[in-house]
């Protein structure tokens, strides 16, 4: 061997084994900057494939355009008021808990996204979306539509993220069968060499035996997803040697996904300043579904107490 | 000397305008969801136009950016229970370009005498002896020895493409080098001497 190619093999093996001992943090930001990069080109392709809904709508009548944007905006004032009805009774909510001494829930906002590429690597598939670090999103945010889970936030830039499907076997969700005490974990399969969406669920009780059609939704344990989202329909049973799995459906056909929400959750330091400022948050956040921390609420019931005590007390 | 680094420089731009197509590259659904693979393709027929150092380098930098841009990421400390189980590590792109490279870099005497056709067919070989490794990376990590009848006829078929495509990835090389004048000892085809 010459001596150039064994000094060239020698390098080689070094930068290999520096790339193999990076940390998190390090591999995170060569992920986050290799995606900023190519978004540029990503937004180009996106573009130059135009948006279908789009596309379909210009081939529709107006007249018949404008009395779905009728009954849109009907619809639209309608979520309004029930949305400002939900935020009320999620804050009665979360301060009664808090006054009870429950664990504080995790406050947070949901950003709008759109999908600008489906990347199709050699055995499994990702979406990447125009909402990056500007936005608040950052790596193991959960992205869900309105109807169920799409996935989690991998590798972020400043400008895009990458989300990883549910049906991405990385993506495990807790999760359990509505109307059943059964619990257990959601996770995708891609390695198969098969294309069709499938999603498993495991740990289930040998003996469970639940039928087909019965829903399966996040239990919210963990914290990264939140509780109550649909993930899919159940379709088969199949029971193991230590435990039970379910085939699932999934809810969102991931294939047509175009718009979706990125759960971004408050940071820690997230102003709560009494009573009075609660409508103040409601316009901040838009009426996006938050809670009170317990903590704070906690203190504001002491010192509520506290002042009742001190009133007894004078009197 | 001057050519030898204009044909490096040459490359490395065709490497990276490849991976920028890639992201344009639609998944022919049927062919068994098979694509082409514009970075392996280019990063194969360089190999057999450059040193072994270079071909390193190539392997290094085309490895580095495809796990960056195709792997996810998942941190150790995330709270998803089990999140890395099945994950390939950064880099482990780099060791399998570095070992196809190594490959396509025996057959360089028989593209230097001319043999064209060599360097086409290992392309292709080539291709689907990364997608096989990864592959294996992948069930191993997982534990999952699955080897459906799918999973072949997806290899064959990107192997296929990229048969198709290495012929024009090997001529673009051809002209680089001519413009850079860059000695790839590509007479053997103009002087009609196949083999000799």
């Amino acid at each position: 061997m010459k001596k150039v190619n064994l000094l060239a093999s020698v390098i080689f093996v070094a930068g290999l084994a520096w790339v193999f001992a990076l940390d998190d943090q390090a591999r995170a930001k060569i992920h986050g900057s290799v995606l900023g990069w190519f978004t540029p080109a990503l937004e180009v392709q996106s573009a130059l494939v135009g948006d279908p809904e789009v596309a379909a709508a210009v081939r529709r009548e107006p007249v018949e355009l404008a009395r779905e944007n009728v009954s849109l905006k009907k619809e639209l004032a309608e979520l309004k008021i029930f949305r400002e009805r939900s935020t009320r009774l999620e804050l009665e909510v979360n301060r009664l808990s808090s006054m009870l001494g429950f664990m504080r829930r995790v406050e947070y906002r949901l950003v709008p996204a759109r999908v600008i590429h489906r990347t199709t690597s050699n055995w499994w598939s990702s979406l990447v979306i125009d909402k990056g670090e500007k936005d608040g999103v950052t790596p193991d945010l959960p992205v869900r539509n309105e109807t169920g889970i799409i996935g989690k936030t991998a590798q972020v830039s400043e400008r895009s993220a990458k989300v990883l499907l549910l049906t991405d076997e990385q993506c495990r969700v807790a999760a359990r069968v509505e109307n059943s005490p059964e619990q257990g974990i959601v996770m995708g399969s891609r390695s198969s060499g098969d294309d069709r969406v499938k999603l498993r669920m495991l740990f289930l009780s040998r003996d469970a035996a639940l039928p087909a059609g019965r829903k399966v939704i996040s239990s919210g344990a963990g914290g990264v997803f939140p509780e109550g989202v649909v993930l899919g329909t159940i379709k088969d049973f199949v029971t193991g040697d230590l435990y039970g799995e379910a085939l699932v459906e999934p809810a969102v056909d991931l294939s047509m996904v175009r718009d979706l929400f990125v759960i971004v959750p408050f940071p820690e330091t997230w102003p709560l300043q009494g009573q009075g400022d609660q409508s103040d948050r409601q316009q901040q956040v838009g009426g996006i579904l938050r809670a009170i921390p317990a903590e704070a609420g906690l203190r504001k019931a002491k010192q509520a107490a506290d002042g009742r005590a001190t009133e007894s007390d004078d009197r | 000397m001057t050519g030898n680094i204009l044909f490096s420089i040459a490359v490395l731009c065709l490497l990276v305008l490849s991976f920028v197509l890639q992201e344009f590259m639609p998944v022919i659904d049927w062919a068994y969801g098979a694509r082409f693979i514009l970075p392996a393709t280019v990063f194969l027929g360089a190999s057999v136009t450059v040193s072994f150092p270079f071909m390193l380098a190539l392997a290094f930098f085309s490895g580095l950016i495809w796990d960056a841009r195709h792997l996810s990421f998942v941190a150790k400390g995330s709270e998803l229970a089990g999140s890395a189980a099945g994950e390939l590590a950064l880099g482990y792109s780099i060791l399998l370009f570095a070992l196809v490279g190594a490959a396509m870099q025996g057959i360089r005497p028989f593209f230097e005498r001319g043999r064209l056709e060599f360097p086409v067919i290992m392309t292709g070989l080539m291709t689907g002896a990364w997608l096989l490794m990864e592959y294996l990376f992948l069930i191993f990590r997982l534990g999952q020895p699955e080897f459906p009848e799918r999973l072949w006829l997806k290899i064959g078929s990107t192997s296929l493409l990229a048969l198709l495509l290495a012929p024009i990835v090997l001529f673009l090389l051809y002209r680089i080098a001519r413009v850079t004048d860059y000695d790839v000892h590509y007479e053997g085809l103009s002087q009609n001497n196949y083999g000799r």
